[in-house]
């Protein structure tokens, strides 16, 4: 018997191993809305990692444009270049700041008219897989962040925070094909179920005699549990009505840019 | 361990360039799976423990950048390094062009697998029908990404082995 272990012992080690990570798998989709301490303790690592490596690399990508900047400008007048540069550069700072400071503004009124308290935050990384949609954030339980609170940008919902650490925490858009947000056309008060389908959403459940048209703005329905109620999500890009059943298919176009998030605002409650 | 230290500094290496400078420079939605490819060379050059425990520990490393549920990665990257190990005894390991087949066909394994924990034991209809949907533009990125990644390693041997082994950041057996 004991000689069977020893031969057999590779394949039952791997077996093992195999079905410990199917275990971990099942045991964390029943309990998958908390954050692991696993997830924690890499987060927790990982974050000055990141912040490094990222300093790094921005520096050296910036050292080699200006490396490869310079050797063209041998061709030239060198005084006439370097001038040049200086000022486009300025430029372009400045042209930088006026639309930072334009999409800050928008974030401002924004929280202003939701009048809610809420957490300004920067996105830091994307999800490294090419099916999800998450983001990362650089705020996290220091900053009085938890999972489940809804995450917008000054065009509308972007989505809700899943997984949290000291100083950064996860956000899941609503883009996402596990995203579901509740949700109403704004000019016939029809309710559906927002979901995600990687770039677009599509609307669930609204019934196909109620009057949905292209163009038509949907808003939260407040009814979820996570975000307020009247939070632009999208505009209605396509209705498809079927001669049969009892809901039509609606294709809507998120507000927001998620190719281009980059300041978002963490509402610290989410229903009023 | 020196060496199971050293993949999975690779492999956090890896999942930094595809949640920032990667993503940010390629479409929404498509990027190469660095990791992915990383698992298929384990596969095809490490022992069959090491390399299984590895694999598994790189997809958790992933679970925590990506995803909603802690384990999905974890498993799929399992699952890909023993059906990538059993395969690697009845073919030539030593072809550089195997590992870039490889690559593609890991791809599609590993997706469909996804699809189906994702569908199967998650229940999430819409994201595995997503996955299946993006997975012959992800078995064409991945395969491109390793055929950079098999020229960028093999200049490196060719080049600059002799330094790096002296130095103890390089095997001193051949790696491509």
């Amino acid at each position: 018997m004991l000689d069977w272990f020893k031969r057999n012992r590779v394949p039952l080690l791997l077996g093992c191993l195999l079905l410990t990570a199917m275990l971990l798998y099942s045991a964390n989709l029943r309990y998958h809305p908390k954050t692991t301490l696993f997830e924690k303790i890499v987060l927790q690592v990982t974050a000055p990692l990141h912040e490094g490596l990222d300093w790094v690399l921005t520096s050296f990508a910036r050292g080699w444009h200006r490396y490869v900047w310079l050797m063209e400008t041998e061709k030239e007048d060198e005084r006439l270049r370097i001038e040049n540069r200086r000022l486009q550069s300025a430029l372009e700072e400045v042209e930088e700041i006026r639309l930072s400071n334009r999409r800050l503004r928008d974030l401002l009124d924004f929280k202003e008219r939701m009048d809610l308290p809420a957490v300004p935050a920067q996105v830091i990384a994307e999800d490294v897989t090419s099916w999800f949609r998450t983001v990362m954030i650089d705020k996290g339980a220091a900053d009085g962040i938890q999972e489940g609170m809804p995450v917008v940008a000054a065009q509308g919902v972007v989505g809700r925070i899943i997984k949290i650490g000291e100083h950064q925490a996860r956000v899941l858009l609503v883009t996402d094909a596990s995203s579901a947000v509740s949700a109403l056309i704004q000019r016939t008060r029809t309710r559906g179920i927002v979901r995600g389908q990687g770039e677009a959403m599509i609307m669930e459940f609204a019934l196909r005699l109620e009057d949905v048209a292209v163009g038509d703005r949907v808003v939260t329905s407040g009814t979820g549990g996570v975000f307020p109620k009247g939070l632009p999500a999208g505009t209605v890009k396509r209705v498809e009505k079927g001669d049969f059943g009892l809901f039509q298919s609606v294709e809507i176009e998120p507000l927001v840019d998620f190719s281009r998030l980059e300041e978002v605002m963490v509402l610290l409650e989410g229903i009023p | 361990m020196t060496r199971v230290a050293g993949f999975l500094l690779i492999g956090w290496f890896f999942l930094f360039l595809q949640a920032g400078p990667v993503a940010r420079s390629l479409p929404d939605g498509l990027k190469p799976d660095l990791l992915l490819l990383l698992v298929v060379f384990l596969g095809l050059r490490e022992s069959p423990v090491r390399g299984a425990v590895l694999a598994l520990l790189l997809g958790y490393l992933m679970d925590v950048f990506a995803a909603v549920t802690l384990g999905l990665n974890g498993l799929v990257m399992l699952i890909l390094f023993l059906a990538v190990r059993t395969t690697a005894d009845r073919v030539n390991t030593e072809s550089p062009m195997l590992m870039v087949l490889m690559a593609g066909v890991g791809t599609l394994f590993a997706g469909l697998v996804q699809a189906f924990l994702l569908g199967y034991f998650a229940g999430q209809e819409g994201l595995w029908t997503m996955v299946i949907r993006g997975l012959p533009a992800q078995v064409g990125m991945n395969m491109g990404t390793a055929l950079i990644l098999l020229g960028a390693g093999r200049w490196i041997e060719r080049r600059l082995r002799p330094d790096l082994v002296r130095l103890g950041l390089w095997p001193r057996k051949r790696l491509l």
